[in-house]
């Protein structure tokens, strides 16, 4: 369990999060490509020699897939790239060249903008690596699997239960289809938590008696307003603050701890849920009208416990952990230590974010398709249900989510550039934020 | 430090008052008290004879404190009598003493010159019963430290309602008042009356005898409709609208988490024979519109001196999913018990199903209201070691801590909260009915709510 009062001051570790791990990343990624160059070379024999990567979203997370993309293979060539933000593109693409120099290709013709823009890119590349507002996430990965393109997708898989569906039908369509669908939920290419789930599994700390998540930390950060930015740009710009675009924090957060959770309980999935959370702090309106806390209990079918807390909070005591309580001892997965009876540590440096690409590439050139379909989306489905709990105050079972038609409205596909948002401040310029035991939504 | 004392005996005196949780019980009161009056008439020879009638006390006259009052006059140990009251409020003293006096004429005198109006009503209250009268403290708990000092201080005997303190200069005050007690050997029972529940007593010494193996993870819940609020009515003093509505005003009651929880926080302490070391936790007010300064939602994760947890969550809110109770996961099996469990059940394996349960009480129902009155007015009468202070500070302290890592967002050890300098009402001691409460409104009639990562607590 990683608990720091000050993270900032933390030293970068193999278990850093993801935030910490961008400000790394070059280094990281310099070192994952020395490493695995000799591995690659000689096995791409499908096909032509260049795969053609496509960039959906052009925010930090997809900077970084797509820069990993292209250290895990030397063949890739970034050839498109898309946002919502014109200006987005173009600097990311100069980063991107700053350090791919040779691999990216991405002329203006191939730089697109607004909503339509995934469509482009998914027409320009073999591959593409998707990480934008999480609602777009089941529909932009669907349309690229449709027209036979293989798939990085960020987590995550959906904000709601009509999304989630969506993308388990992604997933299968890509199984028939022979296309490969990897997720960014990294834990599970992550060495070090594959190891001490492992030693969970043949009982290193007896029975799995309850699990403990916490993923407390800062807020994402607030996008400066620009003058022209309409209402709708401005919801675009800075999406993790709204719940229509992100999902909130229990999709966007707990789902890498939920998803830990899930596959020490060997992918079983709750029953039912129920949570609590609110906006205590971070109230001013350029927060939208996402919630800076949630708590929430998950019951397993055996009926052990879960919970999970997240807060997005400036000031506040951080942790990032995932904690397995057990019969004979205790794992804290994050740290890949284990406590008790049979006590054990794992040493060892990797970089999951490297090898989720790595795996994806060496699919596609090995002709052997990797489909992360099943646990992407039930880990999803999981924090859908925990998020919905917290904003109606109600008990959600895992039947009832399932079966819900909800959808946090408009429709992904029925958005375009100019249209209306769904959420307008109201006159003191705050955003309507639901209120548990009124508000409805499955 | 966070090893517990057992230090209270007790002994199982079954009575057949309906099973009830507080509130409840006190809807029927009066039926559960001639209940009591009926099969406790047989009193032991031993005390037949004695004629020394123990003076009663009450300070702070509310549906709890008529309760306890009520059930100090129950007691069979020996003759007690009614003889002194203070509130603030007139109309809360006057039906008190109405309600008191048709079930217990008999033991009743308080004419109206001891009946005590104002903030400093305590103390003639006390003073006309002192020395070795039993005082009982069930104001609002910010008031407490303050009321059992004086009456220990005045020589007198303390039951005191939970909570024991709001913040941790109060706790010491409790605390050293205790310790003075037992030098004066004086006898104080704290309102903890989950700790004299014989079903649960029952069901704790299973845990402790391994019924589920080692304690893993306690949970304390309770989730369930609003908490009440009085609006203010025209002239009345800010102090007295703030009084009336205690339940709302962190100055008063500490808080939701400490007020409402701290029996279920306390029992899984009990279970666990643990006090926390740490906690970190959340909240907010979400729902609540009322002016007060209430939280209406809680999430706290206590960590034990082993490394386990007590995951303590609370909420008063309208039509969500609700639980009052606690939840004991072992390494075998499983407990359902505390405040708002009546009947204790233990469980191989952590499904609750009837084809797993292994135990469950059986016993007649047992009223532990009346109880706790009974052991304290019994080691009174026997002048038994009977000193409740140390861990009914501990556990106020647990909910004391939950509410400071909730409230700032910070993660706050035992140390830390035991040592806090802070002070939520600088000046109680003389404040009066017209004084300024510590927590004022703004223009708009807004009250300060608590900032997590802004708000200081330590």
């Amino acid at each position: 369990m990683k608990k720091n009062s000050d993270p900032k001051n933390s030293p970068p570790t193999n278990n850093s999060t993801r935030r910490d791990f961008l400000k790394t990343s070059t280094v990281a990624a310099s070192a994952a490509f020395t490493g695995t160059l000799g591995l690659r070379s000689g096995v791409h024999a499908a096909g032509s020699d260049i795969l053609r990567v496509g960039m959906i979203g052009c925010g930090g997370r997809n900077t970084g897939a797509a820069a990993q993309a292209l250290t895990a293979d030397s063949g890739a060539r970034l050839v498109a790239m898309c946002d919502i933000f014109m200006d987005r593109v173009k600097e990311k693409r100069q980063v991107l060249k700053g350090q791919k120099t040779d691999q990216v290709i991405v002329d203006d013709d191939h730089c697109f903008t607004g909503f339509d823009g995934y469509k482009h890119v998914i027409d320009s590349a073999d591959v593409v690596v998707i990480a934008n507002a999480a609602k777009f996430h089941p529909l932009h990965a669907m349309t690229a699997i449709k027209a036979g393109k293989h798939v990085f997708v960020e987590k995550p898989h959906g904000i709601d239960p009509v999304g989630v569906k969506f993308m388990q039908q992604t997933a299968q369509l890509a199984k028939e289809k022979g296309l490969s669908l990897v997720s960014g939920l990294h834990s599970r290419y992550h060495t070090g938590y594959t190891e001490t789930i492992k030693r969970i599994h043949d009982g290193a700390i007896g029975d799995v008696i309850a699990i403990e998540e916490n993923f407390l930390r800062s807020p994402y950060r607030v996008t400066k307003r620009e003058p022209d930015y309409s209402e709708l740009q401005w919801q675009c710009s800075t999406q993790y603050h709204f719940s229509w675009l992100s999902g909130d924090d229990v999709p966007q957060s707990l789902v890498h701890n939920l998803d830990r959770a899930s596959w020490v309980l060997h992918n079983k999935v709750p029953v039912k849920c129920h949570g609590l959370g609110g906006r205590s702090s971070m109230t001013n309106p350029i927060y939208g009208d996402v919630f800076d806390h949630h708590s929430l209990v998950y019951e397993m079918e055996n009926g052990i416990p879960i919970y999970a807390l997240c807060r997005t909070t400036n000031g506040c005591y951080n942790e990032y952990s995932s904690v397995v309580m057990g019969s004979k001892g205790k794992a804290d997965i994050i740290r890949c230590r284990i406590s008790g009876e049979n006590p054990w540590r794992w040493q060892g440096k990797c970089n999951p974010y490297q090898i989720e690409h790595d795996v994806l590439f060496g699919s596609i050139r090995s002709g052997k398709p990797v489909n992360n379909g099943d646990y992407m989306t039930r880990s999803t489905m999981v924090t859908v249900m925990g998020q919905i709990s917290c904003y109606t105050g109600k008990e959600v079972t895992w039947e009832l989510i399932n079966k819900s038609d909800f959808y946090y409205p408009p429709k992904p596909e029925d958005c375009h550039d100019g249209m209306e948002p769904p959420v307008k401040p109201g006159p003191n310029g705050s955003y309507p934020v639901p209120i548990p035991g009124v508000t409805k939504l499955i | 430090m966070n090893k517990q004392s057992t230090s209270e005996t007790s002994s199982s005196s079954p009575n057949q008052a309906k099973q009830s949780s507080r509130r409840q019980f006190l809807a029927h009161s009066g039926k559960v008290v001639a209940g009591s009056v009926l099969t406790g008439i047989s009193l032991p020879r031993a005390y037949a004879a004695e004629n020394n009638t123990i003076k009663i006390a009450l300070v702070g006259c509310g549906g709890r404190g008529t309760g306890a009052a009520g059930q100090a006059l129950s007691t069979t140990s020996g003759p007690v009598q009614l003889f002194a009251m203070a509130d603030v409020f007139e109309n809360r003293l006057q039906s008190s003493l109405n309600n008191l006096t048709k079930q217990h004429d008999s033991k009743i005198s308080v004419p109206p010159e001891r009946q005590f109006l104002g903030m400093d009503a305590y103390r003639k209250a006390i003073d006309s019963i002192a020395p070795g009268g039993v005082a009982i403290l069930t104001t609002p708990p910010a008031f407490r430290p303050l009321h059992v000092e004086y009456a220990v201080s005045k020589g007198c005997h303390v039951f005191m309602e939970k909570s024991f303190a709001v913040d941790a200069p109060g706790i010491h005050r409790v605390l050293k008042a205790g310790k003075e007690a037992a030098k004066k050997n004086l006898k104080v029972a704290g309102g903890l009356m989950s700790r004299h529940y014989v079903p649960l007593e029952q069901a704790v010494q299973k845990l402790h005898d391994g019924a589920i193996g080692d304690l893993i993870t306690c949970w304390a819940y309770r989730e369930h409709g609003p908490v009440g609020f009085n609006p203010k009515t025209p002239g009345m003093s800010e102090m007295a609208n703030q009084i009336r509505n205690y339940s709302c005003f962190t100055w008063l009651n500490g808080s939701f988490l400490l007020d409402w929880l701290i029996h279920n926080l306390d029992v899984c302490c009990w279970c666990k024979n643990a006090w926390p070391i740490s906690a970190q936790g959340q909240g907010g007010r979400q729902v609540r519109t009322q002016p007060d300064q209430l939280f209406d939602h809680y999430a706290v994760e206590y960590t034990f001196p082993d490394g386990t947890r007590l995951f303590a969550q609370g909420r008063h809110m309208q039509n969500c999913w609700g639980f009052f109770g606690d939840v004991i996961h072992g390494a075998t099996g499983t407990a359902v018990l505390g405040e708002g469990i009546y009947q204790p059940r233990i469980y191989k394996g952590h499904q609750q199903t009837p084809e797993n349960l292994i135990w469950r009480y059986k016993g007649p129902n047992h009223n532990h209201y009346q109880h706790e009155h009974d052991l304290f007015f019994a080691a009174i009468r026997q002048d038994k070691p009977y000193n409740e202070t140390e861990r009914c500070c501990y556990a106020t302290l647990v909910g004391i801590m939950g509410r400071m890592a909730a409230e700032s967002g910070q993660m706050i050890t035992w140390e830390q909260a035991l040592s806090s300098k802070l002070e939520l009402a600088p000046g109680l001691d003389n404040f009066t009915m017209e004084s300024e409460p510590p927590a004022m409104p703004d223009a708009q009639g807004h009250y300060p709510v608590a900032m997590p990562g802004i708000t200081k607590v330590l």
